[in-house]
């Protein structure tokens, strides 16, 4: 038995993780999975203590979906809200009834991608086309993770070659006169565990966008949200033996997006981000001991220029900003299988975030410059063992985590009201460090082959981002103040969860969970008032740690594969998020206590249908999403809606695959937090040539 | 065999990806170094272009023209220096010419240096000045007292309209008879930065207060009067026996069309489309979008 076990451990470790293992057959349910992102190194899901959803690439390419971003709607818990579709921003992803998608830790490959300023990621970095699988881990896991493991991992792995060349050429397009195209070549050598592996990928997509503000409400100045990104990525990798691997990865991402208002500069509103990212791994395997070590280099540029005209008093205000961020690391973590039911994982993990920003006024003579750094160190420790004739499983583990904030600044140049700042400033911030400690410990226990139940504690953390620590300036309600000893926020998370599997056909994941939030960071005034130089003093913001909230929820997932091709999956979520505690500053006139927490639906429910035929592949997903408030206030609400996406599929003659993807096939019309309008019906054709 | 394959296939490979990596490359641009923009005072008859000396209290003209041809004008600065230095008009714009013309009241500084500033979208800038000193025969003008005014905001029954030359409340319907003769309109406004508002007829006042065939939008003469907040005491105001107060809380800069978030005690300093310069102080306010609000109001004569 503990040869078996060596040897499936071994044989996986060298394939590492291909495809074929994460699938499922498709009339039955009881094939196990492996998952690489729950203990940092590949398990089997069955022993997992806890919710973890794989997206596997066939699900990617018959899932309805323009970005990645997109696939994880189909994941009970799981928020995504991309409000323009292909033409927004950025989107944020958020799980477990918590805002702000900062609090969800992003990996590509095992490395994270969050950046210490803003705390979010941008989704855009990522291609469709180049995934394998998606791994979501949800529910805290900074206890493995550390930073922004609040509600949930994460993980996207990335396409491997398995032919000695292959590739692929596609084009699409879109509506908003959209089009695009993607290329990936890839080849590998390896032969008896030696060799080679390389792909390049590229995608490119351009777009008129349409004009997100609702008729009533345009004027002159509004103009269609325009898109032009580009994307290429390159993957190398040797393998030494059956048991060492290295491989690097660089990419580069860059973008133009319209933010649909245009007055007089030729571009108008718009903002352009390219991200250049670097990364190097190791895998490897020395006796009983799995290591993977992760070098990973990521480097923002953005470009923003904002421009407007008042229609009160014909103001016109013409600004651009230049952000440098710059987040490097290595991550190291190693796994000793003492024997087949020890198993230890320990690790170090070493971040450096940075930030330069300089927002310049162009219709004024402000120049105002920040910049900090935030060092991050976090260490490891997680065991796992198997009880009762592996029927059930313990996971008990724990991370201390230590971060230290210095070279903050602000520099402000020529003043006006512009920035709210009345005088020349310049000053060095306070250097600040905190620390967290995460704690988890898991139990699962395995009724029978098809039936199981899980119950966890665990804790979570979001660190503060350069953005609140550096940054002071004019806001739209005030004027914001850094706070340079803003401290992390914690969530302690209660969990019960059950798997059943029915006739072997029907699959049944009801989660429940209870998490308290700890010092979350909430932007509220200070009681000081500046003069920005209008007619009344401006009130002050600060973002600070001042509040515990409670949510309470709760995950149903079911899977039902009715016939050989034919499935349908169902998921509801529930999640009651509120504000328990509000430490209200003595000026301070507004207690948020008791309020629901921004930008969290009460109520989701997401419906898939999978039909496999001679025409076409079909999958048509709903997406039921409740109202949710907008501000913390609880005093606008945006509404609720609803979409149904659909895609049609088929393979041609082995090498072409052509499709037909219309999201919100019913062109609902919903509108986002700042009241502007989603696109509708959104119609893409595609067609690929594989080789 | 299958190595020397994998070879060949991978040569065919580089001429691609050297040509996106120039591809990329190629999408850098060059920056121009142009030069600044240039400014200079309007010299035609009726302008000030040259130092000279004005009585206290009376309007000058200015004028400003200011182009580049190369890269747009984007901010135009106007600072008055005397015994400080204060920000006159910090205006943005986008275009590759400038014509600026000016009304200024002379203050009550001995000496002012009024500098003009252009600056381009490069961020280069070019500068002119000139210095207006007061005529030493001048003398305080008096003023006129009108105690506790009453108004209504939009729904009330009193009077929403005043004419500061006839010292009179007019309803709706009065003003609109009497547009040419109206200075200021009191209305409740519920987004929390407003709410009581005093205001000038030629003021941006939203279509849902005033409504009916007398509302604003039908009237074919509104005037504008400008607020500024004044950081005088009560007792200042009070004690005010000539201009010299109004004319040193006025300043030289314009103000807002709108007196906002009124409250009691707050004092308003404000100039109308004759130029008459003024203060107001907010008395007492009841109510809201039916309430009253009761102010006090010197003027220069």
């Amino acid at each position: 038995m503990k040869h078996r076990y060596y040897i499936v451990l071994v044989l996986a470790f060298v394939f590492h993780v291909q495809a074929s293992l994460g699938q499922k057959v498709n009339d039955t349910i009881n094939i196990p999975e492996f998952v690489v992102t729950a203990n940092r190194s590949i398990r089997n899901i069955d022993n997992v203590p806890g919710r973890v959803t794989v997206i596997d690439a066939k699900a990617i390419q018959e899932l309805p979906v323009q970005n990645v971003d997109e696939l994880l709607r189909n994941i009970a818990g799981v928020y995504v809200n991309r409000s323009w579709g292909i033409f927004s921003q950025n989107s944020s992803v958020t799980m477990r009834g918590i805002d702000a998608s900062a609090r969800v830790l992003v990996l590509v490959d095992g490395v994270p991608l969050n950046k210490s300023a803003g705390g979010s990621i941008n989704w855009h970095l990522i291609s469709v086309n180049n995934i394998e699988r998606i791994e979501v881990i949800k529910g805290p896991a900074s206890a493995i993770y550390g930073n922004n493991a609040m509600a949930g991992v994460i993980n996207i792995i990335t396409k491997n070659p398995k032919k000695a060349i292959q590739g692929e050429v596609g084009l699409l397009a879109s509506s908003y006169n959209s089009f695009g195209g993607s290329f990936n070549l890839s080849g590998t050598n390896v032969k008896k565990n030696k060799g080679f592996s390389w792909s390049i990928n590229s995608f490119y997509r351009q777009g008129d966008g349409y004009i997100l503000e609702p008729e009533e409400a345009r004027d002159s100045t509004d103009v269609k949200a325009n898109l032009m990104e580009y994307n290429i990525s390159g993957k190398l990798a040797y393998k030494f033996n059956k048991r060492h691997k290295i491989e690097i990865g660089v990419q580069n991402y860059d973008d133009l997006r319209g933010q649909g208002r245009k007055v007089y500069e030729e571009y108008g509103d718009y903002m352009s981000v390219n991200i250049t990212y670097f990364r190097t791994s190791y895998q490897g395997m020395i006796n009983k001991t799995v290591l993977n070590a992760h070098i990973f280099y990521q480097i923002e540029n953005e470009y923003k220029q904002s421009e407007s005209i008042s229609t009160n008093s014909g103001k016109y205000k013409l600004s651009d900003r230049e952000s440098r961020k710059d987040d490097y690391g290595l991550w190291f973590n190693a796994t000793t299988y003492f024997s087949d039911n020890n198993i230890l994982t320990y690790g170090i993990d070493l971040k450096q975030g940075k930030a330069d920003v300089t927002n310049t006024y162009i219709t004024s003579t402000d120049v105002l410059i920040y910049s900090g750094i935030l060092d991050f160190y976090g260490v490891f420790v997680q065991d796992e063992l198997k009880l009762l004739n592996d029927k059930l499983n313990l996971v008990v583990g724990a991370r201390f985590d230590y971060a230290k904030y210095y070279k903050g600044q602000l520099i402000v140049e020529n003043p006006t009201s512009n920035t709210g700042f009345v005088t020349p400033f310049d000053e060095d911030f306070i250097n600040s460090k905190w620390n967290s400690f995460s704690p988890k410990i898991a139990l699962k226990y395995k009724f029978n082959k098809s039936n199981s139940a899980y119950i966890s504690y665990s804790k979570g953390f979001m660190p503060p981002k350069l953005d609140d620590l550096s940054k002071s300036g004019k806001i739209n309600k005030g004027f914001k103040l850094a706070n340079p000893e803003l401290g992390p926020e914690y969530i302690s998370n209660y969990e019960i969860g059950f798997n059943f599997i029915f006739f072997k056909k029907l699959s049944v994941e009801p989660s429940i969970y209870y998490s308290l939030g700890k010092d979350f960071q909430y932007f509220v005034g200070t009681g000081d008032s500046v003069d920005t130089g209008g007619d009344e003093l401006k009130p002050v913001f600060q973002r600070r740690n001042i509040s515990d909230v409670e949510i309470i929820g709760v995950e149903l997932s079911a899977n039902y594969y009715l016939l050989k091709n034919l499935n349908i999956s169902a998921n509801y979520t529930y999640n009651q998020s509120t504000i328990k505690e509000f430490t209200k500053p003595e000026t301070y006139d507004k207690d948020i206590t008791g309020n629901f927490l921004i930008e969290v639906p009460k109520h989701m429910v997401n419906v898939g249908f999978g039909w496999k035929n001679k025409y076409f592949n079909t999958t048509v997903s709903y997406n039921y999403i409740s109202s949710q408030w907008y501000d913390d206030e609880n005093t606008i609400e945006i509404s609720e809606y609803d979409i149904i996406d659909l895609q049609l599929s088929r393979e041609f003659a082995k090498n072409f695959y052509v499709s037909v993807n219309i999201q919100n096939i019913l062109d609902n019309e919903y509108v986002d937090r700042k009241g502007l309008l989603s696109p509708g019906r959104f119609i893409t054709g595609e067609i690929k040539f594989k080789f | 065999m299958h190595g020397l394959t994998y070879r060949l296939k991978m040569k065919k490979l580089f001429p691609i990806i050297i040509l996106l990596i120039t591809a990329i490359w190629a999408c850098e641009k060059e920056k121009t170094d142009y030069p600044p923009p240039t400014i200079e005072f309007i010299t035609e008859s009726g302008f000030v272009f040259n130092d000279t000396t004005i009585e206290l209290g009376k309007d000058f003209k200015i004028g400003v023209k200011a182009s580049n041809p190369n890269v747009n004008l984007t901010n135009f600065i106007i600072k008055v220096e005397s015994d400080v230095l204060e920000t006159y008009l910090d205006s943005g714009m986008n275009t590759p010419n400038l014509h600026f013309e000016r009304n200024i009241t002379k203050g009550i500084k001995e000496f002012e240096k009024w500098i003009f500033i252009i600056r381009d979208k490069d961020g280069k800038s070019s500068e002119i000045s000139l210095n207006i000193s007061k005529d030493s025969a001048s003398v305080f003008g008096n003023i006129k007292y009108y105690a506790n005014i009453e108004m209504g905001a939009q729904n009330s029954f009193v009077g929403h309209f005043y004419s500061l030359s006839e010292d009179s409340v007019h309803t709706l319907n009065s003003a609109f008879s009497n547009q040419s003769k109206i200075d200021l309109c009191y209305y409740y406004d519920f987004i929390d930065t407003d709410e009581n508002t005093i205001a000038s007829p030629g003021a941006n006042i939203d279509a849902s207060v005033y409504t009916g065939p007398s509302a604003l939008a039908n009237w074919t003469t509104r005037r504008t009067t400008r607020f500024k907040l004044a950081s005088i005491s009560e007792s200042d105001f009070l004690n005010a026996a000539n201009d010299s107060l109004l004319i040193a809380t006025h300043g030289s800069s314009d103000g807002n069309r709108k007196a906002k978030n009124l409250q009691a005690g707050k004092i308003f300093a404000f100039k109308n489309e004759d130029g008459k310069i003024g203060l107001f102080k907010v008395n007492s306010i009841t109510g809201t979008g039916a309430g009253t609000i009761d102010i006090s109001i010197k003027i220069q004569e």
